[in-house]
């Protein structure tokens, strides 16, 4: 099966990294969190409430929306500020990537291992530049928040398509589609990686796959 | 056969039931984004009693009773688009509309698959999630944040009705975009918005001057629009709410829209008429500040009504007329009760009880101690018109960044700062050979004058011997 992946390529200042990848993150994971389910029998379950925070930004004028969880919070932050800092490390050249996949878990069988399937990955691939001035600077944040209310609209605009996402579960099943290890909401298993330094064409699913082929070889 | 006739008959209940709520929903979220607070609610993951679309959203009343008099005035659910449209008061009077949203539904495309209890219910609740993430990102929703440190300046106002959208009042260049759609077997639901790009209020097309639309479609019976109600401050939940209160604040224009029974009699007021609507700042802009306007009510402001040093309040003004009448500022000696204000612990009045006479008035003098006069440096101007004005000479205060505008003040300071000219002795650079020159003629001079400079340092080697 073939994940459905979605680009979003941008350039900013360093200070701008974990608000801008925030932004664009929270508003998917948003449109990716259910309730947390409630199993009263097997087959009857009860869905909980998801609550929203609107979420300001401080170097940006912009405003997004994010599932209320703060252990989702916590976590999606810590991935972002670890790629924020491997990219301000950098002396040359400012850019990396950074992957929000959602996937699904086939269960480990006899000969084969678990596998890890994507059904969606969503990349930022950022340039960080540097500019010489407060002028242009404010020039450039008005324009970063306006790229910015275009991704939230096309990633809109492609949730509403209501394409492929894995069929509900049964109880015994829920962890192979749902991450349940929040104990608030129930986003879709979702892995966040990022690589400074050129494109990335690993994912949780080609690296399972090789290491089962190279497995198989011994 | 009738089992599936049944079936689909209780589909179609469910499927209006789900969308009546969605649109309710819907609403709700588009206007409280434009209330100009930060949204926050949390998640419940035992929800007892579930939520509709499993999503945490508060009902504003005021919202919710404007939501169901437009749905209500429907025969068949979607008939009609229902529209939410945001619209921009100023204080000068005039009116813009911001944004339209238009909920429709598409009969023409539909999915027959889809299960109405699962399958759309959860598009439904994807689509709102749309909706939450999108008003947060268009222009008004910049403004609305802003509108409460602009009270004076502008208020948000909302306005639902049924028929086409009003795309002629969002200017040139607005754009449209679709924001959610869930796809059902009865046809797809759709949210749409198209926003307003160029915010600036060109004086030929605001309220003022009511220009005559005539619509293309005014002859048509169906999708026309219905105005059902003028445009109401989507800052609702300070407002104040005393009908007297009203009646100064709002025109009859907007009170008619709170009164079913009155709505008939009152024709249905266009967007770009002017129509008068507050924020709690802006009444306190206007009227709060000034005692005689309700003075009973002091308690009903208290967050935002302060008192400056040397406030009177206007039950001990008449006695002081009374006996001081022809000594200026002598009412700043006289003891004062503040039991109803708001910021009384930041001014402690202690009565000296020593007697004296100025002229041939017999006066009682007060020791007044401000402990913390500047806990409302910006208040300062604005105090002053609650006191009595035949009691004082109005002296303006000019304090550093402060102004009718702080921020433009600032921005043009920040601006100066940016934009300094560089120093003359950099714009007259000499040229080489001219410095060159000017140091050859240096050294000519320093030459000539070297026996002096000999006898000055021998003379030092003698003082130190």
């Amino acid at each position: 099966m073939n994940a459905r992946a979605h680009v979003f390529e941008l350039a900013l200042e360093g200070r701008e990294i974990e608000e801008v990848v925030g932004s664009l993150f929270n508003t998917l994971l948003l449109h990716r969190t259910l309730g947390k389910f409630q199993y009263q029998q097997e087959g009857s379950f009860s869905t909980g409430t998801v609550g929203l925070v609107d979420e300001d930004c401080d170097f940006i004028d912009f405003t997004h929306v994010r599932v209320a969880s703060e252990e989702l919070n916590v976590q999606v932050k810590r991935e972002i500020g670890a790629f924020r800092d491997t990219l301000r490390n950098l002396l040359t050249p400012h850019s990396g990537q950074i992957s929000l996949e959602f996937y699904e878990r086939k269960r480990a069988r006899w000969l084969f291992q678990a596998e890890c399937i994507p059904w969606e990955v969503w990349t930022v691939k950022l340039d960080v530049i540097t500019l010489s001035n407060e002028h242009d600077r404010q020039i450039y944040r008005d324009r970063l928040a306006e790229m910015l209310m275009e991704k939230v609209m096309h990633i809109s605009d492609i949730m509403n398509r209501h394409e492929y996402v894995p069929k509900m579960p049964s109880q015994a099943e829920l962890d192979l589609i749902f991450d349940t290890s929040f104990l608030d909401v129930q986003p879709y298993l979702f892995k966040i990686s990022h690589q400074a330094n050129g494109p990335s064409y690993s994912s949780v699913g080609t690296t399972m796959r090789k290491f089962i082929k190279d497995t198989l070889s011994l | 056969m009738s089992d599936s006739v049944k079936q689909n008959v209780q589909d179609r209940k469910k499927f209006d039931t789900f969308t009546r709520y969605f649109i309710y929903k819907s609403i709700q979220i588009i206007v409280q984004s434009r209330l100009g607070e930060k949204i926050i609610t949390k998640s419940n993951p035992t929800a007892t009693r579930p939520d509709w679309f499993n999503l945490a959203i508060i009902d504003n009343n005021d919202v919710q009773t404007e939501a169901r008099k437009v749905i209500a005035g429907q025969q068949n659910l979607l008939s009609q688009n229902v529209c939410t449209e945001i619209s921009l008061r100023t204080a000068e009077g005039d009116a813009m509309v911001l944004e339209l949203w238009y909920i429709s539904l598409d009969t023409n495309q539909f999915d027959p698959d889809a299960s109405i209890s699962y399958t759309v219910y959860n598009r439904m609740g994807i689509a709102l999630k749309s909706v939450f993430s999108v008003s947060r990102v268009t222009p008004a929703y910049k403004l609305a944040r802003k509108q409460k440190a602009c009270a004076s300046d502008y208020v948000i106002c909302y306005r639902v009705y049924l028929g086409e959208p009003n795309f002629y009042f969002l200017g040139d260049g607005y754009q449209k975009s679709k924001v959610g759609s869930a796809p059902s077997p009865y046809g797809t639901l759709n949210v749409s918005v198209a926003y307003r790009t160029k915010l600036l209020i060109s004086p030929q097309k605001t309220g003022k001057e009511a220009p005559f639309f005539v619509k293309d479609d005014h002859f048509k019976p169906e999708g026309s629009e219905k105005q059902t109600s003028p445009p109401r401050p989507c800052y609702i939940r300070n407002r104040r709410t005393s009908a007297s209160e009203l009646d100064t604040q709002l025109s009859g224009a907007e009170l008619s829209s709170t009164s079913p029974a009155q709505k008939g009699d009152k024709p249905p007021v266009h967007l770009s008429q002017p129509i008068r609507i507050l924020g709690d700042n802006l009444v306190t802009q206007k009227e709060d500040f000034r005692p005689k306007s309700a003075p009973e009510k002091q308690s009903d402001f208290r967050e935002f009504h302060r008192v400056g040093a040397f406030v009177q309040m206007p039950s001990s003004r008449p006695t002081i007329r009374k006996e001081v009448d022809d000594i200026p500022f002598l009412t700043l000696l006289q003891p004062t009760s503040y039991q109803n204000t708001a910021d009384v612990q930041s001014i402690v009045i202690k009565p000296m009880l020593s007697n004296g006479t100025i002229g041939n008035t017999k006066v009682e003098n007060t020791n007044i101690e401000i402990t913390n006069s500047a806990d409302s440096e910006s208040n300062k101007s604005t105090s002053s018109l609650t006191s009595a004005p035949e009691d004082f000479v109005m002296v303006e205060l000019k304090t550093p960044f402060y102004g009718a505008d702080a921020n433009s003040d600032l921005g043009k300071f920040y601006r100066e700062c940016q934009t300094v000219p560089s120093l003359a002795m950099f714009e007259e650079d000499p040229s080489v050979t001219e410095t060159l020159d000017e140091i050859t003629t240096q050294l000519e001079v320093f030459e000539s004058n070297m026996n002096d400079f000999d006898d000055f340092v021998t003379s030092l080697q003698q003082d130190a011997e």
